[in-house]
């Protein structure tokens, strides 16, 4: 699935395909319960899908290392992949590197472009670590 | 009476006079008793820090030729085999791959290994399966290629075996021809040496030694091969006192581990088990009986018999070998027809794979050392895993120095060097450094050390600075002649390249022609403070003297200082600190230290798309246009030339879609080289890229871009005017109100077929 913004769709096309994915959704796993945002929905592929529910299974048990290793693994594969980006700030904001949330975060919105759901996550991620560095 | 008056007397005497004579020897036994003891317990070998190249990650869509493929195993140390079932081995069919990879630890965790079907199709990875299964799978990662290792001081290198790890055909070879009576002895073999002795007798000759493994463990670990007497009491003695305090199977594997049985360059080659990498690329438990036989036969002398040097000396000798095997019945015949039949070596083997690459091993150790002490680093076994990518590393190594050596030959220069730095634009992960044109030598690495003057390549700085101040790509910047003092009589007049002076200029088009005199006027009017920041910002640590003669690149930096430099650009602003090393890892596979991917937004990405669009334009019109000639202009290359004053230095800094290069070519005296940016670093910057597998790059560009057509009216110094359109990107509020038709994205559909066309065009070049 490509993540990146094509600036040959017209902003009608966007906002139909935004409201799509937020309406039905395409992840190929279970909903993220994640705090940050409850209402994004992190997006899988088949290449880096397994990765990143690894990733997410070892932030479970704070393993942070080796989640961050999957998710520098599967960043390697698809470095244009926004979700990815975004699942790392969330890894560094779970061990309060707030700094680094806030750059993973914004560079995953480099990727994501402004109307999608993804960089609405990543400007609530932003948010809290600010909150937190506080 | 008068014998009972002597004899005590006598007995006292003698008494003495034998506790004269054995105090010293006792007290010297106990010495020997002691050094046995001392290297025997605790660390018996300094283990030496093995280095690892980046995994190969398999997947679907992965842009990879099967010959690519099949190399990047072969450098892994896989061996092709008939069956594809043992690991580290594989099986070619066409285009279709049956790989068995090996167990692995990885800083991640443990890899079991995996039976895989790898097929390819249009250059890339189509087809991903299990074996046995037939499942597909989503990403497969072959355990990486060792590269190197940081080696005691005495150079020993070496694979460390426990007594399980022995194939029990190599323990009875060795006894049957090494130490017959190992098990009976205790040491030394009166038996044995009785033997021998008969038999040199009737020989007339040397043909039968009558040491024992254990006093030829001796000799390696603590004696020199003096041939004295007291040499070899010594080693009888030290010899008594290892079979006293340790078991057969402890002797028997440290010999296994210390048996000298080979050189590769500095490298001395100890134990059967890096022997057995060495000689075949494979692990010892996978070893063939004539392999077995092989190493068995080295003992007696591995350069007297060196199986590349001296085929038909270890020919012989290996069959000397194989012909114990047999009569001991350690073979069957048919197996010891068949291994004598055998080659020596498979071809190809006996390549040196450790320390290929002595600049990036430099640059390794440079980075552990911030972290670890040289004692470390060479006697804990640590695990380090490198980001090198081995195939591209040695494809650019070749490439670099036949282009380099093509320059001399066309250009007419002579005592040209330079160096090269591949990084991964998006993870900041140098895939390859290149020191010099002598890759395979260690010595002066110019990739690191080498600080010279980078002339325009810092150019982007000030154009960034002006970005970010508020000029737009068509603003309007005077490339006319300027006169610059300091106040005193010293008055500096810079130069263009082409000695002309151009007029009026937008502001893309004096960065895409590296226009000097346009470049002084802009820094001035930006003023030093801020441009040095932006350079500070971009990475830059080396301190900037704040003269004019900085804007136009007046400051020595070192290749991978301007990758840093450029790295910033190519990510679209955000700062990431280049990386050699990913994670290290114990000797028992604990993680010990990683360097994460740390990421920071320095510039905003609007800015930088608009400086990279102009980097483009360099390639595509300006500075680096001949670029098209190697790589099509469908590539969409960013980049940026330099040249320094009397051209001392040539450079190239450039970026595809994966990777940012930097070349720099000159001569290490200084002297001119003759060659431009354009003429020298670039040529050698295109050929290596080509054969990295790039793609068109993609700048990604930001929602806050918006695209506009610009009527161009442009009227240089005694010329009439002339106008031409041009589309150009602008920050939203910077877009210009005077164009002549405004768009808000980029759908001028003549020009995109324009383009299209023309790009069609130059990759069929």
């Amino acid at each position: 699935m490509k993540n990146h913004h094509s600036p040959l769709l017209s902003l009608s096309s966007m906002l139909l395909i935004t409201t799509i994915l937020l309406g039905q959704g395409c992840t190929l796993a279970p909903r993220d319960d994640n705090q940050v945002n409850p209402q994004y929905q992190i997006q899988y592929n088949e290449r880096t899908g397994e990765l990143q529910l690894q990733a997410e299974n070892a932030a479970k048990v704070k393993d942070f290392n080796r989640a961050e290793l999957l998710l520098e693994r599967a960043i390697r594969i698809e470095p244009r992949n926004g979700n990815l980006w975004y699942s790392l700030a969330k890894v560094n904001l779970a061990q309060d590197k707030y700094d680094l949330a806030v750059q993973c975060s914004r560079k995953s919105n480099s990727l994501a472009g402004n109307l999608s759901a993804l960089y609405i996550a990543n400007q609530k991620l932003i948010e809290l670590a600010h909150k937190r560095m506080k | 009476m008068k014998l009972r008056k002597i004899f005590w007397p006598i007995l006292v005497a003698l008494g003495s006079l034998i506790l004269l004579i054995s105090l010293p020897l006792i007290n010297h036994i106990k010495d020997l008793e002691i050094r046995v003891e001392k290297k025997f317990e605790g660390k018996r070998w300094a283990i030496p820090a093995s280095v690892f190249a980046r995994p190969l990650e398999l997947y679907i869509g992965k842009k990879l030729t099967p010959e690519a493929f099949e190399q990047e195993l072969l450098l892994a140390g896989y061996n092709k085999e008939n069956s594809g079932k043992g690991q580290a081995g594989y099986l070619r069919q066409g285009q279709t791959f049956k790989v068995k990879t090996r167990d692995f630890h990885f800083a991640d965790g443990f890899q079991q290994s995996v039976d895989l079907t790898v097929s390819f199709g249009h250059d890339a990875v189509n087809g991903l399966t299990d074996s046995y299964s037939s499942k597909p799978l989503s990403t497969v990662r072959i355990d990486p290629a060792k590269i190197g290792s940081f080696l005691p001081q005495n150079n020993q290198d070496r694979i460390i075996l426990i007594y399980s790890d022995l194939p029990d055909l190599l323990v009875r070879t060795l006894l049957a021809v090494e130490d017959k009576n190992f098990n009976r002895h205790h040491g030394i073999d009166p038996y044995g040496i009785f033997r021998a002795l008969i038999k040199n007798i009737l020989a007339g000759r040397i043909v039968e030694g009558g040491s024992t493994l254990t006093q030829q463990l001796v000799k390696n670990f603590f004696l020199s091969s003096e041939r004295t007497w007291k040499r070899k009491i010594n080693e009888s003695l030290m010899a008594i006192i290892l079979e006293q305090k340790f078991s057969k199977n402890e002797i028997l594997t440290a010999y296994a581990n210390e048996i000298f049985l080979g050189q590769d360059g500095k490298r001395a080659v100890h134990g059967f088990g890096l022997a057995s990498q060495f000689y075949f690329h494979r692990s010892l438990d996978t070893l063939q009986p004539s392999q077995i036989a092989l190493l068995v036969a080295l003992i007696k002398g591995p350069s007297y018999y060196n199986p590349k040097k001296w085929e038909q000396r270890c020919l012989q000798r290996r069959q000397v070998v194989l012909d114990i095997m047999q009569k001991s019945e350690l073979i069957d015949d048919s197996t010891h027809e068949k291994a004598l039949t055998e080659p020596l070596l498979v071809p190809g083997s006996m390549k040196a794979a450790f320390n290929r690459f002595p600049a990036f091993i430099d640059l390794i150790k440079r980075q552990l050392r911030e972290h670890y002490q040289e004692k470390d680093l060479t006697s804990d076994g640590l695990k380090i895993f490198a980001t090198v990518d081995p195939l591209i590393q040695l494809n650019s190594e070749k490439i670099f120095s036949e282009t380099v050596t093509s320059l001399e030959h066309d250009q007419v220069v002579t005592k040209l060097e330079g160096a090269a730095i591949i990084v991964n634009r998006f993870s900041g992960e140098i895939v390859a450094l290149i020191g010099g044109r002598e890759s395979s030598r260690s010595g002066f690495n110019r990739a690191l050390d080498a600080r010279r003057q980078v002339g325009s390549l810092i150019k982007p700085a000030v154009y960034l600075t002006a970005l970010n101040s508020g000029y737009t790509l068509k603003s309007r910047l005077e490339d006319t002649a300027i006169r610059i003092t300091d106040g005193s009589e010293t008055a500096w007049r810079p130069k263009n390249y082409t000695r002309k002076e151009h007029g009026s200029v937008m502001l893309y088009q004096a960065l895409a022609h590296s226009y000097n005199l346009a470049t002084v006027r802009l820094g001035i009017d930006l003023g030093m403070d801020k441009i040095v920041h932006t350079l500070q910002n971009l990475g830059i640590k080396t301190p900037l003297q704040p003269y004019p003669s900085l804007y136009l690149g007046s400051v020595e930096l070192s290749p991978l200082e301007i990758s840093t430099m450029y790295l910033t650009l190519a990510t679209g602003g955000f700062f990431i600190p280049q990386r050699a090393i990913t994670s290290v890892l114990s000797a028992n596979d604990t993680l010990l230290q990683r360097s994460n991917l740390a990421i920071e937004q320095r510039f905003s990405a609007d800015t930088v798309f608009l400086l990279n669009h102009t980097l483009q334009r360099v390639v595509t019109e300006g500075t680096a246009k001949s670029l098209s000639k190697i790589l099509p202009r469908a590539y969409n290359i960013a980049g940026k030339t330099g040249t320094s004053n009397d051209l001392r230095d040539s450079w190239f800094a450039g970026f595809s879609d994966q990777y940012l290069g930097v070349v720099w070519i000159g001569r290490d005296d200084n002297v001119s080289c003759g060659l431009s940016g354009a003429t020298g670093a670039l040529p050698v910057w295109g050929e290596i890229m080509k054969a990295v597998p790039i793609e068109p790059l993609q700048l990604g560009q930001p929602t806050g871009i918006k695209w506009a057509s610009i009527t161009n009216k442009k009227r240089n110094p005694g010329q009439s005017s002339n106008k031409s359109t041009l589309r150009l990107p602008f920050t939203q509020h910077s877009l210009p109100k005077d164009t002549a038709s405004r768009t808000k994205d980029n759908t001028n559909l003549a020009k995109d077929v324009e383009e299209f066309v023309q790009s069609i065009f130059d990759y069929f070049q």
